[in-house]
């Protein structure tokens, strides 16, 4: 029973850093039709960053910090200068997307090479707690969950309860109609494109705590956020929540319990919610 | 005041309006009447910088909006209440209200209480989705929702559309009332006695041309316009 219990907190650890990658990974869909191949690879990126970062000054949330900084910020430059070229070329923005897939991932083998790294927690959280029952759990992930869902309610409070996460819903149900108001929609895809990169900056930095950064590790995480956003519903931020706790949960059990079939446990919620809900748990059908 | 110069639009490769000229005032109702697919929706597109002109000009006030954005005519004064009524349907009622308000300043603003007050309807939905209302109730909230700009200019295409005749009434109240306050209110229409009922001059579109244009009294002797070109 208390394995099963470490397993499921295990899940849970993951599932967060699905979240984050794959909110990120949703939104930008949602609002901007683009699915962002290079997701993963900016995770990893802002992995990396919070690594050296970490490394230089020695703290580890001024790494986190920074590590997402500086994924928004190279999001609003790949979105003015890239991305904005090729809107609404479904066939141009995968092909471009999936280039800076290259171009990331070589340069990140340049600087910080082939081995696996991981991230060190600071004191405390290196530590372990005796939960009730017994159970001993690292602090670490506790806290990563943790953070995982002070950010995401971070995030629900932004989309649904102000202004700007209004224009940003608006601006899924009609672009066109939200720029008739007067609003810029131009400005609104370069600042959710930004918020897209800074959530998969950060997610890579706090995965790294967990899993290892690694070439590779985008290709892993890509998958995990394309998993859990078809499951959940392209597009539907609530469906990325219930989307990560699915799939981070049955992918830890199945790695924990029948690791013969960990591929098993995660591609088959997915074929499932395909057979029987095509839009996802949470999505809508197209208009 | 807004101006159409000898505008001409394309829609993909049709040719939808070959020369288009009007002028639609302030403090008055202009509406523009046409049979389906005439262009209606593609000069009202084209007005709102949806859909860019190949030729032409438009100008509001005596400024031109040649090659500006549909936010940056908006900004100018401009607002759309746009055929099928599009609200944001993930939106609550007030949400929508809300997203794009702005003041203009002045003591007889549209606020979220004056649009309440006009259509108490929503304010009793307040908390409902765009997606939640009736035909009837999201069209009073795209109107509620265009006039929270605080526009100079009203572009209004087919409100009448699939509502029932209680609602058109109320439709034709409210340009009544926003004619009265100054406002330039430019109506697209199939309803012709809408149209006629609230408008001080109107426009026939066909063939991607205005072929007619004139007071609601001279339309209503003009029996040979109105059986050619809008089948009344
Ligand atoms: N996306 C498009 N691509 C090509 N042609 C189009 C497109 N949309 C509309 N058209 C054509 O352009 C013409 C004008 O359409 P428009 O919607 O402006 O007409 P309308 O007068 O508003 O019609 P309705 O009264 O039905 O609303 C129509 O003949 C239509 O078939
Ligand atoms: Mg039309």
């Amino acid at each position: 029973m208390n394995q099963f219990i470490v397993q499921t907190l295990n899940g849970l650890t993951l599932a967060g850093i699905m979240f984050l990658v794959s909110s990120g990974f949703t939104l930008v869909f949602g609002v901007m039709r683009i699915t962002n191949l290079a997701h993963g690879a900016i995770y990893l990126l802002g992995g990396y960053i919070a690594y050296s970062t970490i490394q230089l000054v020695g703290n580890f949330f001024v790494g986190v910090i920074v590590a997402g900084l500086a994924m928004a910020l190279l999001g609003i430059v790949l979105e003015r200068t890239l991305i904005k070229r090729m809107r609404g070329q479904v066939m141009a923005e995968l092909l471009a997307t999936l280039g800076l897939v290259y171009v990331m991932n070589d340069l990140a083998l340049a600087v910080w090479g082939g081995d696996p790294l991981s991230l060190r927690l600071p004191g405390v959280l290196r530590e372990s707690t005796t939960l009730p029952g017994g159970i001993i759990y690292p602090n670490g992930r506790m806290f990563i969950l943790f953070l995982a869902v002070v950010i995401g309610l971070a995030l629900y409070f932004l989309l649904r309860r102000t202004r700007v996460g209004a224009i940003v819903r608006a601006g899924v149900d009609n672009k066109a109609m939200v720029s008739a108001m007067g609003i810029n929609v131009r400005l609104v895809f370069t600042m959710v494109f930004a918020l897209g990169a800074l959530l998969a900056g950060v997610g890579g930095a706090l995965g790294g705590t967990v899993l290892s950064l690694a070439p590779n590790a985008d290709a892993e995480i890509l998958t995990f956020a394309l998993i859990v956003v078809i499951v959940g519903g392209l597009g539907s931020f609530e469906g990325a929540v219930l989307g990560s706790l699915i799939v981070g949960l049955l992918s830890n059990y199945g790695q924990a319990y029948f690791p013969a079939l960990a591929y098993f446990a995660l591609f088959a919620p997915l074929v499932l919610v395909l057979l029987v809900r095509p839009q996802g748990l949470l999505g809508r059908t197209a208009a | 005041m807004i101006t159409v110069d000898d505008v001409h639009t394309y829609r993909g490769l049709s040719y939808v309006l070959q020369g288009i000229s009007l002028q639609a005032e302030d403090a008055q109702c202009t509406a523009l009447l046409g049979r389906n697919g005439m262009g209606k929706t593609t000069l009202i597109e084209t007005m709102m910088g949806l859909l860019s002109a190949r030729d032409g000009d438009i100008t509001l006030d005596g400024t031109s909006l040649r090659g500006k954005e549909p936010f940056q005519i908006a900004k100018r004064g401009v607002a759309l209440v746009p055929q099928g009524r599009h609200v944001f349907s993930s939106l609550t009622v007030e949400e929508n209200l809300t997203l794009a308000a702005r003041g203009n300043g002045e003591p007889g603003a549209w606020t979220l209480e004056r649009v309440y007050d006009l259509f108490p309807n929503l304010n009793r939905r307040r908390k409902n989705r765009g997606s939640d209302l009736s035909g009837g109730e999201q069209q009073m909230l795209a109107i509620g929702r265009a006039v929270m700009t605080n526009p100079r200019v009203l572009l209004m295409d087919e409100p009448s559309e699939g509502l029932a005749p209680v609602i058109v009434d109320k439709v034709g109240e409210v340009i009544r009332l926003l004619k009265q306050e100054g406002l330039c209110v430019f109506l697209v229409e199939q309803n012709y006695g809408l149209a006629i009922e609230t408008a001080d001059r109107l426009y026939v579109l066909a063939g991607g041309q205005v072929v007619w244009q004139g007071s609601p009294a001279e339309l209503e002797a003009a029996d040979d316009v109105r059986h050619l070109h809008l089948g009344v």
